[in-house]
């Protein structure tokens, strides 16, 4: 019975004994997965080390494929946490056992920002380019309406942004976890309980701190994703646009910017599911989690496509030099078959499965979806930073591409950067998972003491508290 | 003084018990809930939180913004260099610079006014008791060694299931 003499699906106390005792412990193939993934991260930092001692930093070409996977990265894992702040903002209440699922891809931010480092040696100065800087040369060679200066443009001003974006990512992870570390704290034992007991900071749970708390995850959540749609849009134009001569569109940041809410949900569905099925969860996550997301999943998959087309009708009705240039680079010339596979698994795979109700209305079609769309997502940022970086360092200051260069294929140290970041990526969630409960409590204990199960006519159904 | 920690399984008894403290004479000033997750406000009939939280981002927005347009039209101004007759300032990247400034004051900021609101570290811990995290409400308050016994009564009284004590 609940506490308020319902029928309730689990008390607060059952849900609390239950994510202590799975938290205490590792299972062996948890453990497993943590060697696969720490293994194959190694590799990672091996093939990095094998690329930076064979090809220097001198070319970017060699590097295309680590770009595309820190923009893979900041796109996936960088963008989670804005499920749970936007379903915060909105109080929706199918929310509570996706948040923590969401925010702890904070962690991921840190690897992301030490992968971007080397790209900084990547990418020459604004000065002289056609950049979102719009910084010209002394004596002037491009024409541009001022003489302003930005020293160090554009690396310092971008890594300022990935840091700071990192920073409130971590804050918001930290903060959010406080009263759950107090659990850890009262309930836990040897080093968990230590941990808690720092990590806790004296949380007792007076109103006033959860007033303060409350108002302090809101802030640092709207902070957030204004920090994600900047780092995106950045990170796109300057370590990938403006490197392309002729590539010139208004619209690329703000499809970017999609994707990334795209695929920041489509990561938290999808480790969703992979921890209601092999961590046994289904008493906790339901079948309305998964719903709730299809519908926005479907809705940011349908905006990818206009977003996209608006950019796409702009280069192919302009027919300009120029824009026939980029458009061959892109994605009808060296890189067709990848643009055609990200399309197909951006847009069109997942729009076909989520079409439908039946699938939307289960916990198999929207993890599906969501696979798609990674796939997609790793496809697209491949065409289009293998494609950028391809472009010589004497080019990049011209006009437009006289020559598309030819593919780039990846070699075995790019497959090894490539996978050794994804399985980065999943090993530091592991770690993460271990010292913070993989679910809000929190949240959740609110949750189970605003919803009840009641019975109406001949059937049960259920009604939920709405403080505000 | 003493603090005192009443023990409540029952959300709704912990509601009556403040009422209980009230007609005791203590004010609503004077007790505090501990509760394990958030609570709607006034749902113990007490006092409404007050903090200034909100007030943080914008000062750090406000400072960052104007730090940044310093650096973007000071330096400029010190060392004005007119190439081709261009004005010396450009707005497009000062806007990217301001917002810069602006989003690292207003972050920096919120963390700065989370550990001020919060009072992080708080080195003198209030009474606690683990079985908060069960689902139990702790109302806890300071009162005079001589009152200690009279508070307890009226908490026992109300429902508490334990009173602790804290010199």
């Amino acid at each position: 019975m609940h506490s308020n003499g319902h029928l309730a699906e689990v008390t607060e106390e059952e849900f609390t004994q239950d994510v202590l005792g799975r938290h205490a412990t590792t299972g062996p193939r948890y453990r497993r997965l943590m060697w696969i993934t720490g293994l194959l991260f190694v590799m990672g930092i091996a093939g990095f080390v094998l690329r930076a001692v064979t090809s220097g930093f001198d070319e970017r070409e060699p590097w295309g494929y680590f770009a595309a996977t820190v923009a893979f990265l900041i796109t996936t894992a960088g963008a989670a946490p804005v499920v749970a702040v936007a379903l915060r903002l909105v109080k929706a209440h199918w929310r509570r056992a996706m948040t923590r699922i969401a925010e702890m891809y904070a962690a991921v931010g840190v690897l992301t920002l030490l992968m971007f480092i080397p790209l900084l040696f990547l990418v020459p100065s604004a000065a002289g380019r056609r950049t979102l800087w719009f910084q010209d040369t002394d004596p002037p060679t491009l024409g541009l309406h001022s003489s302003l200066i930005i020293p160090g443009a554009p690396h310092v001003w971008v890594t300022l942004q990935i840091a700071l974006f990192v920073l409130v990512s971590l804050a918001l992870l930290r903060l959010s976890a406080r009263p759950d570390m107090a659990v850890l704290r009262a309930r836990a034992s040897g080093r968990l309980a230590a941990w808690g007991r720092r990590m806790s900071a004296g949380w007792l749970g007076t109103q006033k701190q959860w007033t303060v708390f409350q108002v302090g995850v809101g802030a640092l959540g709207a902070l957030f994703f204004i920090m994600l749609i900047g780092t995106v849009t950045l990170y796109c134009i300057d370590f990938g646009m403006t490197l392309v001569p002729g590539w010139r569109d208004s619209i690329f940041a703000a499809q970017q910017s999609v994707n990334a809410l795209q695929g920041g949900l489509a990561t938290t569905v999808l480790t969703l599911w992979l921890v209601r099925r092999y961590g046994k969860l289904e008493k906790y996550i339901h079948m309305e989690h998964f719903w709730g997301a299809s519908k926005i999943l479907l809705a940011l998959t349908l905006l990818w496509f206009y977003f996209w087309w608006s950019a796409f009708i702009i280069f192919w009705y302009g027919r300009q030099p120029a824009e026939q240039a980029v458009l061959q680079l892109l994605m009808f010339g060296p890189y067709r078959y990848v643009f055609i596979l990200a399309f197909v698994f951006c847009f069109i795979a997942p729009f076909l499965t989520l079409l439908w109700n039946g699938v939307r209305r289960s916990t198999w079609g929207p993890p599906l979806a969501s696979a798609f769309i990674l796939i997609g997502i790793l496809l697209d940022k491949t065409r289009l930073y293998v494609a950028a970086y391809s472009v010589p360092n004497d080019e990049i200051t011209a006009h437009l591409l006289e020559k598309v260069p030819p593919t780039n294929y990846p070699d075995i140290i790019d497959l090894m950067m490539v996978v050794g970041a994804i399985s980065g990526a999943v090993f530091v969630y592991l770690v993460v998972a271990r010292v913070i409960p993989v679910f809000s409590m929190w949240e959740m204990t609110e949750g189970i003491r605003l919803r009840a199960v009641r019975p109406f006519l001949k059937t049960k159904m259920v009604v939920l508290g709405k403080p505000d | 003084m003493v603090q005192i920690l009443g023990l409540f399984k029952q959300a709704e008894v912990a509601a009556n018990a403040t009422e209980a403290l009230q007609q005791a004479g203590y004010t609503n000033q004077q007790f505090e809930l501990l509760t394990d997750h958030p609570y709607p406000d006034g749902a113990f009939g007490e006092r409404v939180t007050k903090h200034r939280l909100y007030v943080f981002p914008f000062i750090g927005a406000l400072l960052g913004f104007s730090v940044a347009l310093l650096l973007t039209t000071a330096t400029q101004a010190a060392y004005p260099m007119v190439t081709g007759g261009k004005p010396i300032l450009g707005l497009p990247p000062m806007i990217i610079i301001a917002y810069e400034g602006t989003m690292l004051g207003a972050i920096l900021f919120t963390v700065l006014g989370i550990f001020f609101e919060s009072r992080i570290p708080n080195f003198k811990a209030g009474i606690y008791d683990p079985r908060i995290t069960e689902g139990y409400i702790g109302i806890t308050l300071d009162c005079a060694t001589e009152r200690v016994n009279a508070v307890e009564q009226v908490l026992r009284r109300a429902g508490a299931e334990d009173v602790l004590t804290k010199e």
